[in-house]
């Protein structure tokens, strides 16, 4: 039995080792999180743009024309979407709603 | 678990030949990794050196590659320049597009290295030597932005 207890003795050191050198210099207080992918950024900019068209803010004088055809002075172009796009995913949304569930 | 349990489960471990070879082994394997984690050296300038002449008396003669740089400033540096020799654990491209660390182990540390140049990164357990400034990474390991970097 005595090689067994050096054999774990053996494992364990080697253990410690490993565990000591990674985590001897190792500090995560100032922890950041890794930084968002293309397709994150993607998804955050369609579900912005997305809810801009859906939102309240849709006013029924914008037009296609003075909407999209280029940013107003400090609005962005997704800042008052046009009427007619705004109906456009109205009636998109409607008909993915009315997809009936197979499930 | 009675007498006649344990028993049986010292008459199981009771395998002198076996505990031998494993014991053996084991001893192969620490003795291996104190090898690895031995290897390469680790020189770290905590602070710029207040004057030329400070610089020229003290300073290893590496020390003109810690201004070939622009240290990245959206980290916490923990010192002034580091020079790191050792071998490659792993090489990753990212986390962005225009990235690539390895993590390297020497003189029983590891360290990441930010390569200037992304596309290449060198092979597992190939020796590198990394030379600039360095910063503590994002995950909490220290890291040297190399300026200077090449495969011995």
């Amino acid at each position: 039995m005595k090689w067994l207890y050096v054999t774990v003795g053996l494992l364990a050191t080697s253990v410690c080792l490993v565990g000591w050198i990674y985590l001897r210099d190792r500090n995560t207080s100032s922890y950041l999180p890794p930084p968002l992918t293309e397709r994150q950024l993607a998804q955050i900019d369609a579900s912005a743009t997305l809810n801009h068209l859906a939102g309240a803010d849709c006013h029924p004088d914008c037009t296609a024309q003075n909407c999209w055809a280029a940013p107003k002075p400090n609005t962005g172009w997704y800042a008052s979407p046009s009427k007619a796009t705004h109906d456009a995913y109205r009636s998109t949304s409607t008909r993915s709603e009315s997809v009936p569930n197979t499930t | 678990m009675g007498v006649g349990g344990a028993v049986a489960v010292r008459a199981a471990l009771d395998r002198p030949r076996l505990w031998h070879v494993t014991a053996a082994l084991f001893a192969l394997l620490l003795c291996g990794l104190v090898l690895v984690c031995s290897q390469g050296s680790l020189t770290i300038i905590a602070n710029r050196p207040a004057t030329a002449r400070q610089a020229a008396a003290a300073l290893p003669p590496w020390e003109p590659w810690c201004t070939k740089g622009t240290p990245r400033e959206e980290r916490k540096r923990l010192t002034f320049f580091a020079r790191i020799e050792g071998r490659v654990l792993a090489s990753t491209h990212g986390p962005t597009a225009d990235e690539a660390h390895v993590a390297v182990i020497s003189d029983f540390h590891i360290v990441l290295v930010r390569l200037p140049n992304w596309e290449e990164t060198p092979q597992r357990g190939a020796k590198i030597v990394a030379i600039g400034p360095l910063f503590r990474a994002r995950d909490g390991q220290r890291e040297v932005q190399a300026f200077r970097f090449e495969t011995t």
